[in-house]
C-alpha cells in the first residue's frame, strides 16, 4: 500500500500541477484575454435607471438575482461621499450648501473635476497605492534603521496621482524609472522595489548570506507580481505553483530580471548634497534555480525572461546571462505594461473600483489566481479594462467615469428584501456604507478643528522617537505638538514600529507587507483612542475654540456650526437640546469630542 | 473569500472585546450563543495559556539537555566542521555544560541546577529535547517562534488563538502581552502583531510596571471613566440610532461601534482591578519572589498573567529578555560568558515560573491552563572563540535545542526526541515550530489545518503548509 505521505506528495508535486495547470492556462478567466460584445453592452440600456454603461452591467446582474437598484442619494450624503472618496477630507458647510441648493449635474460633475484638480486628490489616492506598494520608512528586523531619504517616493506616487500619469508608465517608472525616467524622478519612482522590508543582520557564513540574499529577492518579486500582476508569483520559489500556472522556472525568470536590485541609498539627481533611498544596481549574476528553494542546491541556470501563462512567450526577452540589469528591468517593465498581458489593465481598474467601492469586482485585488475570488461583474470588468487603455490609462477619467454613473450615485438606504438577498451589497443594489479609514478620520479631525496643515511634500513629520538599545531600534510612538505635526497623515514618517493608537486601533495596514484592502474592525481600543487620546483631546479644545471664535460666544450658534462643521447638516430638535446639557455639564469641548465619536463623523453613506 | 472569512469569524464570536470582521449578518447570532465548545474541531484539552518566551536563546545543553558527551570531549575540536553553521562562523572546542545536571523528581527528568527552582517541578513539564529553526538569526528566529515564518508580517500564536476561539472574557481583551521591564524584544510589538487578521485580534501590551495599564485607558491622572449616563454618552447612542433608522434599521458597524463604548467603559474597570497584585495574600507573594530581588519583576509578570487567566483572558504572553545586546546583556545571549550571563536571567526568572506552576496547580486550573516555555533557538557545544580556543561564550545554535510545555493535556515528567552526542543537532525525532504550533492547537481543540485565512492569494495557516501533531506527548 502507497503511505498517506507519499500519496499526499503525488499528488501535490505531479497530478494537482497537471490539474490546475491544464485548467487554468486553458480556461482560467483572468488569463484569456478580455472580450466584450457591443451587444451585450446595450442589451439593458433601456433601464431608466442607468447613466452611463457601468449601469448597464450592474442593473443587468441586478435583475438576474431580482433586485433592483437604490435611488439617488440624498445630496447631502453624495457630497459628503464624492470628498471623502476623492480627497479624504469632509466638503466645508458652504461647499455643501452651494451643491444642495440646485444639485445638477452640472454642479455635480464641476464639484469631481474641482477635486481631482485639488493638491489633496494625490494625497488621498497616493495613500490607497502606498499600502499595495508596502511602503515603511524603517528596514524591519533588528537594526530597523531609519530611511529618512525614503519620502521621496512616496512624493512621486503623490504628484503622479495629481498628475494622472497614465498607468502603464506608473507601473514601468517603478519597475526600471532609474533606468528609463531618470530625468522624471525615476530614482524615487523605482523606490518601490526597495520599500519593503530588509534584514540587514547578515550572517557571518556565506551560505547564509545567499540565503537572505534569495529571501530578500523573494519579498520583491512578490510585490512586483502582486501589485502589477495579481498574481502570487513567489509561491512558486520551491515547487511549482500549487494553483496557477507558474513553475518554479518561471519564478527564476522572473527573480532574473531583478536580480541586480539592492537596497540603498545614493544622491540626488537634482541636489548632490541630498540622499535617496532608492535601488542600487548591481551585477545581476548567474541564475540558477534553487531546487526546493535551497541555495545550496542549484539546478540548471534559468535566462531572465517573462512568464508564458501570463502573455509571455518563451524566451521572449533574447538576452543572455551577462545582460546587465538595466536591460533586465526594461524588459521586464515592457512585458509587465505590454497590451498581450491580459492581467495588468484589468487588475489596475479592480484596485480603482475598490478604492471607490470599498470592495473590488474581484474581491481579492492582490490575486486574480484561482485561489482568489472570482468577480462580480466579470463582463463589467473586462470592458472598463478595455475603456482604460484606450483612454490612455488615464486613472481620473476612471474616476470621471465611475463617480458619474447611477451606481455610484446610490443612496445607501437599506431595503430589507435585497439585505436578506444580498448583505455585503457585492452586486451594488445600494451604495455599501463604509466606516473612514484611519487616515481619514485623523486628518477630518485636524480639518475640523481648524489645524489642519497642507503643506504638502518633503521629509514626514516624525511622532516616534528612536530608542537604541545596543544594535536594535526601537519606534516609540508619541503625541508631539506643533504645526508640523498636523499635516495630512501620508506625510508621516512610517518606520515599522510605534504609530499613534488612532492609525493602530482603526486598521492603518502594518507597512510589512502589501495591503490590497484596509479592514474594518470595531474594537474598544478605537473607543479609547477616540475618547482618552492626547491628541483627541487637544483637537477637541481646539475645535471648540474654533466654534467659540466663529460663533460670538452664543451656544445656539456654536451647536449648528459644529454640527455642520463636523457632519455637514443642521442638528435636530433633540440634538440641540442634549447639545445644550453637555455644555452645560460637561464642557464645549466635551461636545466636540463626542461629535468625533459620533456615528455620523465616521461612517460615510 | 473575505466573506468566508467574515462567517468564520461571525461563528466563533459572541461576548467580544472586540467586534471586528462580523459579517452583516452575524450580529445576532453572535450576542446570544456560547459556540466555543462546538466550533473547535476536537474536544480541547486547553482553554487557556500563558507563553514564557526567553528572548536570545537558551543554552538546551546548559539546562535541560544533559550531554555526557561534552564531558567527554571537552577541550576538543568538534568534529567536521564544514558542516557546522554558526551565526558568526566562529568555531572553537568543545565545552562541557557549565551547571551540574542532575535527575528530579518521580519521573528523573535531567534539570541542570541554572533553574534550581523548576527543577522541584520537573515532574510537571513535558521536555522536547530535539526542537530546531530555520535560522539562526535573532529577530526572524523571534518570528519563527512566535509566528511560524521568518519575517515580520505574520500573525502570532495568540492572535490566531483569539481568531480561532474568540474571547471568553466580555470586559478584557484576548491576547495579552507583558515584555521585559528592561525594553522590548527585537521586532518589538511585531512579534505580537494580528498581521493580516483582524486587528482585534492583536496583542494588547500591559506594562509591568506599579500600575499597569494600556493604551490610552484613561484620559488624565484622575483617571476619568466613561459615564455611560452622561449627557454625551446619550447623544451619542441617540445620534448612532438615528443613522440606524435612516440606513433603513440595521447597520452592524454602528450596532457594533455603540457596543464597543459598553466594552471600553468595563474594561477601564477590569484593568485596574487584574493588576491589583497587592491584594494577593502574603504566602502568594513569597511563593512567586514579588519584593524580593532579583524575582520582583518577572514576579509581578507571572501573577499578573494568572490573575489575566482568571478572568478569561486566554492567552498571555510573557517575555524574559528585552534589547539584545547591551553589557552585561539584557537578553539570554551569551555570547562571550555563557556563566554571568545565563545565570543573572536565570535567577531572575526560576523562582516565579515554578510558583506559577504550583499556583495553577494549587487552583485546579493546570488541568486546562497551558504554560510553554521557549526560546529563539540554543547555543553551540563548543565556543564561540578562536579555532582553538575554549572560550567562555556559546554562539547561536538553531540546529538544536529544548522547549518545555506543562499542563493542559500533556504527559507530564517525560522528555522527547533527543540530539546527537553534544547537542550540536537534533538526532532523533526532529520538532520545528510548525510541529509545536500545531500540537498546541490540538490542545486547544484546533486542527491546525483547518485554521486558516484569506491573505493575498494564500489561504493562511499558522502552520503554512507543514506541522504535525506530536501525538506522543500528549496524554
Amino acid at each position: 500500500m502507497v503511505s498517506p505521505r507519499i500519496a499526499k506528495i503525488a499528488f501535490l508535486y505531479f497530478l494537482l500541477p497537471f490539474l490546475t495547470n491544464a485548467k487554468a492556462k486553458e480556461e482560467w478567466w483572468s488569463l484569456s484575454p478580455e472580450k466584450i460584445q457591443e451587444t451585450e453592452i446595450i442589451r439593458n440600456k433601456s433601464a431608466h435607471w442607468s447613466i452611463n454603461e457601468i449601469d448597464y452591467f450592474v442593473y443587468d446582474k441586478l435583475a438576474k438575482s431580482n433586485l433592483s437598484p437604490s435611488p439617488k442619494s440624498d445630496p447631502r450624503k453624495l457630497i459628503r461621499r464624492v470628498y471623502f472618496d476623492l480627497i479624504g477630507l469632509p466638503p466645508s458647510p458652504d461647499q455643501v450648501e452651494e451643491f444642495c441648493l440646485s444639485p445638477s449635474d452640472k454642479k455635480y460633475n464641476k464639484i469631481i473635476d474641482d477635486l481631482l484638480s485639488s493638491p489633496h486628490y494625490g494625497e488621498r489616492w497616493g495613500r490607497h497605492w502606498l499600502d499595495v506598494a508596502r511602503y515603511g520608512e524603517s528596514n524591519g528586523f533588528e537594526y530597523n534603521e531609519p530611511r529618512n531619504n525614503a519620502w521621496p517616493y512616496r512624493d512621486w506616487v503623490i504628484k503622479a496621482f495629481n498628475g494622472d500619469m497614465p498607468y502603464n508608465e506608473f507601473a514601468k517608472s517603478q519597475i526600471c524609472g532609474d533606468i528609463k525616467y531618470k530625468d522624471r524622478g525615476g530614482d524615487a519612482a523605482v523606490g518601490f522595489l526597495v520599500a519593503g522590508i530588509h534584514n540587514t543582520v547578515l550572517p557571518g557564513k556565506e551560505i547564509l548570506k545567499k540565503q537572505a540574499r534569495a529571501d530578500e529577492l523573494e519579498e520583491m518579486i512578490g510585490a512586483v507580481g502582486q501589485a502589477f500582476l495579481g498574481m502570487t508569483l513567489h509561491c512558486a520559489r520551491c515547487h511549482d505553483h500549487k494553483a496557477d500556472p507558474i513553475s518554479t522556472k518561471d519564478y527564476y525568470a522572473f527573480a532574473a530580471n531583478l536580480s541586480g536590485v539592492y537596497h540603498g541609498e545614493k544622491k540626488r539627481l537634482k541636489d548632490a548634497k541630498q540622499k535617496i533611498f532608492t535601488v542600487l544596481a548591481k551585477d545581476p549574476g548567474l541564475m540558477k534555480i534553487h531546487l526546493r528553494g535551497n541555495v545550496a542546491s542549484l539546478g540548471e541556470e534559468i535566462l531572465p525572461g517573462s512568464i508564458p501563462s501570463i502573455g509571455g512567450k518563451e524566451n521572449e526577452f533574447q538576452i543572455n546571462s551577462d545582460s546587465k540589469d538595466s536591460e533586465r528591468r526594461s524588459k521586464l517593465a515592457d512585458w509587465i505594461t505590454s497590451e498581450r498581458n491580459p492581467l495588468f489593465s484589468r487588475v489596475a481598474v479592480n484596485r480603482i473600483w475598490a478604492w471607490h467601492f470599498g470592495r473590488g469586482i474581484v474581491n481579492t485585488p492582490n490575486d486574480f489566481g484561482a485561489n482568489g475570488a472570482t468577480p462580480t461583474h466579470p463582463k463589467l470588468l473586462d470592458w472598463l479594462a478595455i475603456r482604460f487603455r484606450e483612454e490612455g490609462h488615464s486613472v481620473k477619467y476612471l474616476h470621471r467615469l465611475i463617480m458619474n454613473s447611477a451606481t455610484y450615485r446610490q443612496s445607501s438606504v437599506t431595503r430589507k428584501k435585497a439585505y436578506e438577498v444580498d448583505a455585503d451589497s457585492t452586486l451594488l443594489w445600494r451604495f455599501p456604507p463604509r466606516r473612514i479609514d484611519a487616515e481619514s478620520l485623523r486628518d477630518s479631525i485636524l480639518m475640523v478643528s481648524g489645524t489642519l496643515n497642507r503643506r504638502a511634500g518633503g521629509p514626514g513629520y516624525k511622532d516616534t522617537k528612536e530608542e537604541h538599545f545596543n544594535a536594535g531600534r526601537y519606534y516609540i510612538a508619541m503625541d508631539p505638538v506643533g504645526e508640523e505635526f498636523d499635516r495630512r497623515t501620508v506625510y508621516r514618517f512610517s518606520p515599522r514600529g510605534g504609530r499613534p493608537s488612532i492609525l493602530d486601533a482603526f486598521d492603518a495596514p502594518s507597512p510589512s507587507s502589501s495591503c490590497p484592502q484596509r479592514q474594518t474592525t470595531t474594537t474598544p481600543a478605537q473607543v479609547l483612542s477616540l475618547t482618552n487620546s492626547s491628541f483627541v483631546l487637544r483637537k477637541a479644545k481646539q475645535f471648540s475654540e474654533r466654534l467659540e471664535a466663529e460663533s460670538n460666544f452664543i451656544d445656539e450658534e456654536i451647536i449648528d456650526r459644529a454640527w455642520e462643521i463636523a457632519l455637514n447638516r443642521k442638528p435636530d430638535t433633540k440634538e440641540k437640546k442634549i447639545a445644550m446639557r453637555i455644555i452645560q455639564e460637561e464642557g464645549l469641548m466635551v461636545l466636540c469630542r463626542t461629535l468625533f465619536n459620533s456615528s455620523q463623523f465616521v461612517l460615510i453613506e | 473569500m473575505h466573506d468566508l472569512n467574515n462567517i468564520l469569524l461571525s461563528k466563533r464570536h459572541f461576548m467580544n472585546w472586540s467586534m471586528g470582521g462580523i459579517g452583516s449578518t452575524a450580529l445576532a447570532t453572535m450576542l446570544k450563543s456560547d459556540l466555543t465548545a462546538n466550533t473547535t474541531h476536537f474536544y480541547p484539552r486547553a482553554k487557556r495559556a500563558i507563553n514564557i518566551c526567553l528572548v536570545g536563546g537558551l543554552s538546551h545543553i546548559d539546562s535541560f539537555d544533559y550531554k555526557p558527551g561534552l564531558e567527554k570531549f571537552h577541550g576538543k575540536s568538534p568534529p567536521d566542521k564544514t558542516k557546522i553553521n554558526v551565526f558568526f562562523n566562529k568555531v572553537g572546542l568543545i565545552r562541557k555544560h557549565d551547571w551540574t545536571f542532575r535527575r528530579r523528581g518521580q519521573s528523573g527528568l535531567w534539570v541542570s541546577d541554572l533553574f534550581p527552582h523548576i527543577a522541584k517541578i520537573a515532574d510537571e513539564l513535558t521536555v522536547i529535547k530535539s526542537m530546531h529553526s530555520d535560522t539562526g538569526n535573532h529577530t526572524p528566529a523571534l518570528f519563527m517562534c512566535n509566528s511560524g515564518f521568518m519575517t515580520n508580517g505574520f500573525p502570532s500564536l495568540g492572535s490566531w488563538l483569539s481568531y480561532g476561539l474568540g474571547n471568553e472574557s466580555d470586559s478584557l481583551p484576548t491576547f495579552v502581552v507583558i515584555p521585559d521591564n528592561r525594553g522590548m524584544p527585537s521586532g518589538g510589538a511585531d512579534s505580537w502583531s494580528s498581521a493580516f487578521l483582524p486587528a482585534e485580534h492583536q496583542g494588547i501590551t500591559l506594562s509591568n510596571k506599579a500600575s499597569s495599564t494600556i493604551r490610552d485607558l484613561f484620559p488624565d491622572e484622575n483617571k476619568t471613566r466613561i459615564n455611560s449616563e452622561s449627557s454625551s454618552s446619550q447623544l451619542l447612542k441617540y445620534m448612532a440610532k438615528k443613522q440606524i433608522d435612516e440606513l433603513g434599521g440595521s447597520d452592524p458597524i454602528l450596532e457594533a461601534r455603540l457596543k464597543s463604548y459598553e466594552l471600553a467603559a468595563k474594561l477601564q474597570t477590569a484593568i485596574p482591578d487584574v493588576s491589583n497584585i497587592e491584594s494577593e495574600p502574603v504566602y502568594i507573594k513569597r511563593l512567586y519572589g514579588l519584593g524580593q530581588k532579583p524575582t520582583n519583576e518577572f514576579a509581578r509578570s507571572c501573577i499578573l498573567s494568572r490573575r489575566l487567566l482568571e478572568k478569561g483572558v486566554r492567552f498571555v504572553q510573557l517575555y524574559s529578555g528585552g534589547p539584545l545586546g547591551g553589557k552585561p546583556r539584557t537578553s539570554w545571549d551569551g555570547h562571550e560568558l555563557m556563566i554571568p550571563n545565563h545565570e543573572r536571567e536565570a535567577a531572575r526568572i526560576d523562582k516565579p515560573v515554578a510558583a506559577l506552576i504550583k499556583d495553577l496547580k494549587m487552583r485546579g486550573m493546570l488541568e486546562d491552563t497551558l504554560i510553554t516555555f521557549t526560546t529563539e533557538f540554543g547555543r553551540t557545544p563548543f565556543t564561540e572563540s578562536a579555532p582553538n580556543d575554549l572560550g567562555g561564550g556559546r554562539d547561536h545554535n538553531n540546529a538544536a535545542f529544548c522547549v518545555w510545555a506543562a499542563g493542559a493535556g500533556l504527559r507530564p515528567g517525560m522528555s522527547y526526541g533527543s540530539t546527537d552526542e553534544i547537542g550540536y543537532a537534533v538526532h532523533d525525532k526532529p520538532v520545528s515550530w510548525h510541529d509545536f504550533h500545531a500540537t498546541l492547537l490540538h490542545l486547544f481543540g484546533i486542527d491546525h489545518t483547518r485554521l486558516s485565512f484569506y491573505h493575498n492569494g494564500i489561504q493562511r495557516r499558522l502552520t503554512n503548509v507543514h506541522g504535525n501533531v506530536l501525538n506522543e506527548i500528549i496524554a
